[in-house]
């Protein structure tokens, strides 16, 4: 057996069984979970070409697997990743189960993860930029599910999608001459210009990033999430491996100025417009944009500090984002389907715990001290201090403009509730749960909201993960030190 | 045979197929529009690769063309509701205009980029680009913004053909422009889709 067939078709495999199963929403979490699990044990535990012993059988993962003449490869230096990845998705699955983003949501992400990961793992690395494609194709039906409507988001996700597919393949093709003969100015710098635009164009990179906010408003924020979380993530990496692959381009001082510039761009663009947003979904999309520019100002600071403070700056997003999602689907689901602020007025006394997820989500983003982002948040301006303080302080204005978000929330959860909407539409003589915000003396059939009542205990464990990776960063990090092996130039 | 020699009528093919895709008001038009403007393309490429491989561009299109039509019988989306002012078609013809005066401004320079390439692929391809960008930048219709990006791919099949010709490739955009196709179907009707049981 080879790695990609573990890693990559074996989870296709599981998603069309629970494609067919869809509707049994109990069976299908359990089955995809735990798939997604094994996948992850198995990352962590099997050695990729390397003969394994198990009692009498000895087992060979071989890291190539070819199709119609193409290698998918998969190394052994990967394994952390295929892990991270497939507990990722194991979580987010988990918590798909209390969010209800649709009956497609199971079997589509678990075929979206390995279809991202084979983007990293194909040879020749062009082809990727069609996988990446056929994902934004393949996310449309839980973008817009069965009796939804379809908003300009999704038409504009799709087009720009669409439109930088071609600029990387062009590019694959002109990087190929540039790589032939690194001193032919004119090629070098159509090359980067294609390659620039297409990552834009993927990235929702300014001024190709109006999608972003619009999906956040349009779909289910549960699935926003996921699509904020792990398209720019994977494309990251696969703009990582560019600059892992080409001398001339990761030896480039502009490179790193240009995205530096972007980065800092993105973060202001994404902070100042959350912090005047009513509406929660595009503020999840505005957040999301923030993070791709975290991203970007991350790779800005040259290898290989950049390649970790990158990895460092993924892991409270991973937390922070699904945590986010889920509060709003929440939120969605309370308030008959508004996502508006002002749906949140006088709801913080109601629904304390839902609405301190939402808050310590934003907040810890936005890189408040003692949370999750925090030490990411500092040891990355401590590298772009020295390199472009400008750049830092505009980070550090859009990181303000989360926190005016997260303090509009704030306000407005705790303010009186309106006049005209004295309570909830609970029946007579049901009492709210003073911590979580179900009808506490409620029987369980009759409660007016059974589902959320259930939400505690992710709640809390998104919550507390926020505080401890704030809290003991050092030991969280150390989870992600192997990722950067990833690349052979750039990682160490 | 050489279909280089077919390249200027399949050039012309595609001004006249690109130019009813943006001035048609009636879904049916448009849908027949992509029947021409694949001929096009296929006559283009394979002037580059052996015919049986550039047939699947053609059969691609033409398939991605049917889905979508059979789609729009009986849907209530596809149908757009008003009939436009002379104004707006004059508007967009000028803009036509314009863009096929770039194009033929530009082939030179382009050609440089791209070594391999002939003059009447190069028309072509950023033809198809040209339209369809400007096809994607005045529509928020739903149909519309599939029919423009199945033309930009169209118009970038031209051109990369020029330079790889390799089956993966081939068969993977093959599989994007039908689900494109597909997912275009899916967003037309997926408000009137019943939930089952």
């Amino acid at each position: 057996m080879s790695a990609p067939f573990l890693w990559l078709v074996l989870p296709v495999i599981v998603a069309l069984t629970t494609l067919l199963l869809r509707y049994q929403r109990v069976l299908v979490t359990v089955i995809a979970v735990g798939a997604a699990l094994f996948l992850a044990w198995a990352a962590w535990q099997l050695p990729i070409d390397q003969p394994l012993e198990l009692g009498p059988l000895t087992l060979k993962l071989s890291d190539t697997l070819t199709v119609l003449g193409r290698n998918f490869t998969l190394a052994d230096s990967e394994r952390p990743f295929l892990a991270l990845m497939y507990f990722g998705t194991a979580c987010w699955l988990w918590g798909a189960y209390f969010a209800r983003p649709g009956h497609l949501f199971v079997p589509i992400s678990l075929a979206v993860v390995p279809l991202l990961i084979a983007t990293l793992a194909v040879e020749p690395f062009l082809y990727a930029a069609l996988m990446i494609e056929i994902t934004a194709l393949l996310l449309i039906p839980v973008l817009v599910p069965v009796g939804g409507s379809p908003g300009r988001g999704v038409f504009r996700f799709l087009a720009f999608q669409t439109l930088g597919m071609p600029f990387i393949l062009f590019t694959g093709w002109l990087l190929a001459g540039a790589e032939a003969s690194p001193g032919d100015l004119d090629l070098v710098l159509r090359a980067g210009l294609l390659l620039a635009l297409g990552f834009a164009f993927l990235l929702a990179i300014f001024p190709f990033h109006t999608w972003v906010p619009m999906l956040g408003e349009e779909a289910h924020p549960y699935v926003a999430a996921f699509v904020f979380l792990f398209l720019p993530g994977v494309i990251s990496i696969f703009a990582l491996g560019f600059l892992d692959r080409y001398a001339w381009l990761r030896e480039s001082a502009a490179v790193y100025d240009v995205l530096r510039v972007l980065g800092a761009l993105m973060i202001v663009v994404g902070g100042l417009w959350a912090a005047v947003q009513s509406h929660l979904g595009r503020l999840l999309g505005f957040i999301a944009l923030c993070e791709i520019g975290f991203s970007l100002l991350a790779i800005s600071v040259r290898p290989p500090l950049g390649v970790q403070l990158f990895f460092l700056q993924a892991l409270p997003r991973a937390v922070a984002l699904p945590l986010l999602g889920l509060a709003l689907s929440d939120v969605r689901q309370l308030f008959d389907g508004s996502l508006w602020l002002e749906t949140l007025q006088g709801q913080g006394r109601r629904y304390p715990l839902l609405v301190g997820a939402l808050l310590l989500g934003v907040f810890s983003l936005a890189g408040l001290p003692l949370l999750a982002a925090f030490p990411m948040r500092l040891a990355l301006s401590e590298a772009l201090f020295s390199l472009q303080p400008a750049a830092a302080l505009l980070a550090l204005l859009g990181s303000l403009g989360l926190v005016v978000a997260a303090l509009r929330i704030l306000r407005l959860a705790f303010s009186p509730l309106p006049a005209e909407q004295p309570s909830r539409s609970l029946s007579p003589g049901l009492q709210v749960d003073p911590l979580i915000g179900a009808p506490a003396n409620a029987s369980k059939s009759s409660r007016a909201h059974p589902r959320i009542s259930t939400h505690w205990l992710v709640y809390a464990l998104g919550v507390a993960l926020l505080f401890a990776i704030g809290l003991f960063p050092a030991w969280f990090s150390s989870l992600l030190a192997d990722l950067p092996a990833m690349f052979v130039q750039i990682g160490s | 045979m050489s279909f280089y020699a077919l390249s200027l009528p399949a050039v012309a093919l595609l001004l006249f197929s690109s130019n009813v895709l943006l001035l048609s008001r009636d879904w049916r038009w448009s849908i027949a529009a992509l029947g021409p403007q694949y001929l096009g393309v296929f006559l283009l490429i394979a002037a580059s690769w052996p015919a049986e491989l550039a047939v699947i561009k053609l059969v691609t299109g033409w398939m991605a063309g049917a889905i979508l039509g059979l789609t729009l019988i009986g849907a209530q989306q596809g149908v757009e509701r008003y009939r436009p002012r002379l104004s707006e078609r004059v508007f967009r013809l000028l803009a036509a205009s314009l863009i096929v005066l770039v194009v033929f401004s530009l082939t030179t320079e382009a050609g440089q980029w791209i070594p391999g390439i002939r003059p009447n692929q190069l028309w072509g391809g950023l033809l198809l680009i040209g339209m369809g960008l400007l096809h994607l930048g005045l529509t928020i219709h739903p149909l519309r913004v599939l029919l423009s990006l199945l033309t930009v791919l169209s118009g970038f099949e031209i051109v990369y053909a020029a330079v790889e010709a390799s089956t993966l490739v081939t068969g993977l955009l093959a599989v994007v422009t039908l689900a494109i196709a597909l997912v275009g179907a899916y967003l037309l009707t997926v408000t009137e889709i019943e939930v089952p049981w």
